[in-house]
């Protein structure tokens, strides 16, 4: 079959789910194989999700999301948005406040990918603070269509939480040989690179540090915090 | 007790309510803190004005005339009150001039200290005061009232001009959250200005709103349909020198996507604050002001002009921003708020 929707002019301006086209199709007898049955299905939103504010806004982090009026000062001062152009937190935003999941769910890949430099906190006219609401955008976005979300950013999560339930800090090393394991790359954990930078912290000692990091201080209090932390947030999301 | 109004401040509200005093035969003095009468508009030489494009010069003038050589009226520049005592009817300031200090008796004071513009230094993401090229409104109505526009860096005439609006208003960043509601027309006239002076110029205004409120318009609707002044609504995000430009940062909302654009000239809309001899004077007077730190009147509905201090009265810009047209309507309206104040008291 030909590439969908190759017949339409303005190709970049319709989504792909909108385009309804099917190699074989007999109308009446009369053969509209290909190309001549290519439909569009109607853009006219219908759908709404107006609790959907309310759910970042819950999130402590998302509370000033009311305050955003769309100017775009986030977007303007974004970093991750020249490298993901559908990174849009302004956008973000309005589909948020008008609860539009169908757009939103479209983008769940793209939400996450905030590199957290808090430019738009520090612009922005209103203090929405826009990269924490992303933050809450992010966690809403990952409970509501997790399985739509990048394998690069699901793979991190066990790690992770191992880590911090287990001794409660992170282990950046120990943390990213996990992912790239996780990602079938355990190979590049013996690259060049990594071989010249474990030579570097082997000869200052700071290899030694990192592998015996062990526990948080004050251990067995901060283990009563944490696991009445996954408790709660067990009956939240079980 | 004393007939004389003191009149604090000469610019377009302290000038009217003078000759409307002198109109209705009541004694008063004027006081201004810079050596030239015409406030504001004067002291940063205000090319055109809202809303029909006359030059500010021509406007300020017969303003000024009618103050001069007038009966009972006393006109003092280079001079501020230091200290003020007494109350309403018998008011003792004390005023310091280019002849040293004197004293005086005021039955009313009308309190017409105007605004000082939003200092764009603070907003530091558009290097204004560092990079040449990026002035604020104030000194664009400067470089408007030369008979060739040219930029500072190189005296080049500039090809392409652009307008953020909203700086140092509607910010909780920079402190201010009001509204300076003369930016966008001013912004609109400017545009104009430029055009005329330079057809070929491309001239660009960046907003989030425009707020060409009332019969002013006409402004923006003669901006974008006359000459052509593109309007692109989002912010800009960050200006930054390059070869010899300013590279803008910004996003198109309604393209949903950044840009980074190249401009000879970028004009920052900076906003109306309270200005410092306004906020002296609430000082010396105990004057009430509102949360943005303008004067605050006693019932904004029933008293508009008066303070909740008795025998004061307020006029003009140091009440909230305004343009200078409303601050001559509230300058003359003070005036007959004290001569009817002066008058009941007299009867009393």
């Amino acid at each position: 079959m030909a590439v969908k929707g190759e017949g339409i002019v303005e190709r970049s301006l319709v989504e792909d789910d909108h385009i309804l086209e099917q190699e074989k199709l007999i109308i009446e007898g009369v053969d509209v194989s290909g190309r001549w049955n290519t439909f569009l299905a109607p853009r006219v939103q219908e759908d709404y999700t107006p609790s959907l504010e309310a759910e970042v806004r819950a999130l402590g982090v998302g509370e000033n999301i009311r305050r955003c009026w769309q100017c775009g000062m986030c977007t303007a001062s974004c970093t991750a948005n020249s490298v993901y152009p559908d990174f849009n937190p302004r956008h973000f935003i309005y589909l948020v406040k008008l609860g539009d999941v169908q757009r939103l769910a479209k983008l769940a890949d793209v939400v996450w990918r905030c590199v957290g430099c808090y430019k738009c906190s520090q612009r922005c006219p209103r203090e929405v603070n826009p990269a924490e609401v992303m933050e809450a955008i992010g966690v809403i976005v990952h409970r509501r269509w997790g399985e739509r979300v990048a394998r690069e950013e699901q793979v991190g999560t066990g790690a992770y939480k191992k880590q911090i339930y287990g001794t409660g800090r992170l282990n950046l090393a120990t943390l990213m040989a996990a992912d790239l394991r996780g990602l079938g790359r355990q190979r590049e954990l013996l690259s060049a690179e990594q071989m010249r930078i474990g030579m570097k912290m082997f000869r200052d000692s700071r290899l030694f540090h990192t592998l015996r990091l062990g526990r948080a201080p004050g251990w067995s209090r901060l283990r009563r915090v944490l696991e009445e932390h996954r408790r709660s947030r067990e009956e939240v999301h079980p | 007790m004393s007939e004389a109004v003191l009149i604090i401040g000469g610019g377009p509200a302290g000038l009217a309510a003078a000759a409307s005093l002198a109109d209705l035969g009541v004694e008063a003095v004027l006081v201004e803190k810079e050596p030239e009468l015409g406030g504001t508009p004067k002291k940063y030489a205000y090319s055109k004005l809202v809303p029909d494009l006359r030059p500010a010069q021509e406007t300020l003038a017969p303003l000024v005339q009618r103050v001069q050589g007038r009966e009972g009226l006393r006109v003092l520049t280079d001079a501020r009150p230091t200290a003020v005592s007494g109350k309403a009817g018998d008011f003792k300031v004390r005023l310091a001039g280019p002849a040293g200090e004197e004293e005086l008796s005021a039955g009313a004071i009308i309190v017409a200290t105007g605004f000082e513009h939003f200092d764009a230094r603070r907003d530091t993401k558009y290097g204004y005061g560092i990079y040449p090229d990026v002035v604020d409104i104030r000194d664009m109505e400067r470089m408007l009232s030369e008979p060739q526009l040219k930029r500072p860096s190189d005296g080049q005439v500039p090809q392409r001009v652009g307008f953020i609006l909203c700086v140092g208003s509607r910010d909780r960043m920079v402190g201010n959250t009001y509204c300076s509601r003369v930016c966008c027309s001013v912004c609109c006239v400017q545009a104009i200005e430029v055009k005329e002076k330079n057809p070929s110029a491309e001239v660009y205004i960046f907003y989030m709103d425009i707020r060409t409120y009332g019969l002013l318009e006409n402004l923006y609707w003669e901006a974008q349909e006359e000459h052509g002044v593109l309007f692109v609504k989002g912010r800009v995000g960050e200006i930054l020198p390059r070869d010899g430009q300013l590279m803008v940062k910004g996003e198109d909302t309604l393209l949903r996507g950044p840009f980074e654009v190249p401009f000879d000239l970028m004009v920052l809309a900076s906003g109306m604050e309270p200005g410092e001899g306004t906020v002296q004077v609430a000082e010396l007077l105990n004057l009430a002001r509102e949360p943005n730190g303008f004067l605050a009147p006693r019932d904004s509905h029933t008293a508009p002009l008066e303070a909740a201090v008795e025998g004061v009265f307020l006029a003009g810009a140091d009440l909230a921003p305004k343009f200078s047209d409303d601050a001559v309507a509230e300058g003359a309206g003070a005036a007959v708020r004290a001569a009817a104040f002066l008058r009941s008291r007299a009867g009393r």
